[in-house]
């Protein structure tokens, strides 16, 4: 799925916080975005899955507007601002009950995935018991379960050791691999540019075409917009 | 077919520990019953066999007379009715917006609107209402068959008097409840409706805070357009001349719910759906 900004502005409480964006993302191509903090990924990420209303321009998913309100990307997953699930349930529960809503993902599935994230499906333990770390990978199995044709991971190698980050790779290899669009915003240089087809610079609101990439002179890198 | 799967998404969900609420509720009806009942003896004309199941339940929701400032008077809201009140609608308070800023996002995304997100949590609020008047019931129920009393909806204007020590005239001695009894479950409703939405816009605590503030303004003054006043007993139009009539209350308390359903609506669906609590 393609997915296209054009012109994208947004403002909350008076701060500018995305400012004349224009993006596109062709389909199965993985695009991370760089920044420092505040710089407008988040916010870039939450205009892509339709939970902002832009102040103007607009996101196409395949030629369709998403319009916070009404219409939204149908095959999509996100985690974004960290993992967000029921703290009185465990792991499998709360993944079945997200499944519930589209009947897509069944059971067995599901414990594969939880398994593949490297949780274990049997933990009985609830997710408020859960390690930061935990709660992470959860969330990265929650943006997949449903084999997306879009998924938007912000910071998806937050609080994770050596071997989750080794499972982020993983797993977005694989959504290459499928064909799936991913956009990815994460603060490791080194990760971003051994995923990312194309790495998009964030400053301030608006893409920094001019910012050299760490690693640009070695060549390779391929600037967006 | 989604909004269906959201509906019981959100029961199983959204009812995980209201049980203590639910016995909150109880706990405060008996309260209200046992504070009515004292005015048996202080009356002395009440035959207390004679009343019926809607009595009770229409004492548990007695309120107060309209305060009347006299110099040296202090005006104190009906502590058992602003409770019992407050703890209904509190039972549906919280849980849509902390839905709607962590796990919420990712149903929301998975129903791929935003109007089957809220039509959910409508549900929702209304069916739990219902817990809580339900809750009120069956503890009405268990008094009432305490007591040796009659299962109907009549009412009878005598337990005005342990009410609010009412002695009359009253229009009428003896009345068809259902109406009114209909009339404080529709009220909640709206309330809680209307508590949802401004919750959405303003965050739940300040929303119920202006339902408390609506409660007491309601017990404050004996008008119309205080919605807590649908809540009396004791300013119930049935019995008391000048007093809110059945059905005017209904019909305001369903355009309360349908303009804090279209208003909100119109707000959630172009609402940024960013934890106020964290910044861009």
């Amino acid at each position: 799925m393609t997915i296209r900004i054009e012109d994208l502005s947004k403002s909350y409480h008076g701060v500018d916080v995305l400012s004349h964006v224009n993006l596109e993302i062709s389909t199965g191509s993985v695009v991370g975005l760089h920044g420092v903090n505040g710089s407008g990924k988040t916010m870039l990420m939450r205009a892509i899955c339709g939970l902002i209303r832009p102040t103007s321009g607009h996101v196409y998913i395949d030629g369709v507007e998403v319009r916070a309100g009404d219409s939204y990307p149908k095959r999509l997953g996100m985690l974004i601002e960290g993992p967000a699930f029921l703290p009185g349930y465990t792991a499998l529960d709360n993944l079945l009950l997200l499944a519930s809503i589209r009947g897509a993902a069944d059971e067995s599935h599901l414990r594969e995935l939880i398994t593949l994230v490297g949780l274990d499906p049997e933990d009985k333990r609830k997710y408020r018991k859960f390690s930061l770390g935990m709660k992470q990978r959860l969330g990265i199995a929650a943006a997949i379960m449903e084999d997306p044709d879009i998924v938007v991971l912000d910071e998806p190698t937050n609080a994770l050791d050596s071997s989750g980050v080794a499972m982020v790779k993983k797993v977005v290899e694989s959504l290459r691999n499928r064909g799936a669009t991913v956009v990815l915003a994460c603060h490791d240089f080194a990760v971003l540019k051994g995923l990312s087809d194309q790495i998009v610079h964030i400053a301030e609101g608006k893409i920094d075409e001019g910012f050299e990439l760490p690693g640009d002179a070695e060549g390779g890198w391929d600037h967006a917009c | 077919m989604t909004l269906l799967r959201a509906i019981r998404l959100d029961l199983k969900v959204g009812l995980r520990g209201i049980l203590p609420v639910l016995a909150g509720i109880s706990v405060v009806s008996i309260s209200c019953l046992i504070v009515a009942y004292t005015h048996m003896d202080a009356v002395g004309a009440v035959d207390v066999a004679e009343l019926t199941f809607a009595d009770n339940f229409a004492l548990v929701f007695a309120g107060s007379l309209p305060f009347e400032y006299r110099p040296g008077i202090l005006f104190v809201p009906p502590l058992g009715w602003t409770f019992l009140s407050m703890l209904v609608l509190y039972a549906s308070l919280s849980y849509p917006y902390r839905d709607l800023m962590g796990f919420g996002q990712q149903v929301l995304v998975r129903e791929n609107s935003r109007v089957t997100w809220l039509l959910s949590k409508c549900v929702w609020v209304l069916l739990t209402c219902m817990l809580g008047c339900m809750a009120i019931a069956l503890t009405v129920a268990l008094w009432t068959l305490a007591h040796g009393q009659q299962f109907n909806v009549l009412l009878h204007s005598d337990s005005l008097y342990l009410a609010a020590m009412l002695t009359g005239p009253f229009e009428a001695d003896v009345l068809d409840g259902t109406g009114f009894l209909l009339g404080i479950i529709v009220t909640l409703c709206s309330l809680s409706l209307l508590q949802l939405f401004l919750g959405i816009i303003l965050r739940p605590s300040i929303s119920f805070l202006s339902m408390v503030l609506l409660l007491i303004s309601s017990a404050y003054a004996q008008t119309w357009y205080l919605p807590g006043n649908y809540l009396m007993f004791v300013r119930w139009g049935g019995f008391v001349e000048g007093g809110v009539d059945t059905w005017v209350a209904m019909m305001l308390s369903l355009g309360i719910a349908l303009v804090s359903f279209a208003a909100g609506l119109a707000y959630f669906c172009k609402m940024d759906l960013i934890d106020r609590e964290t910044s861009a």
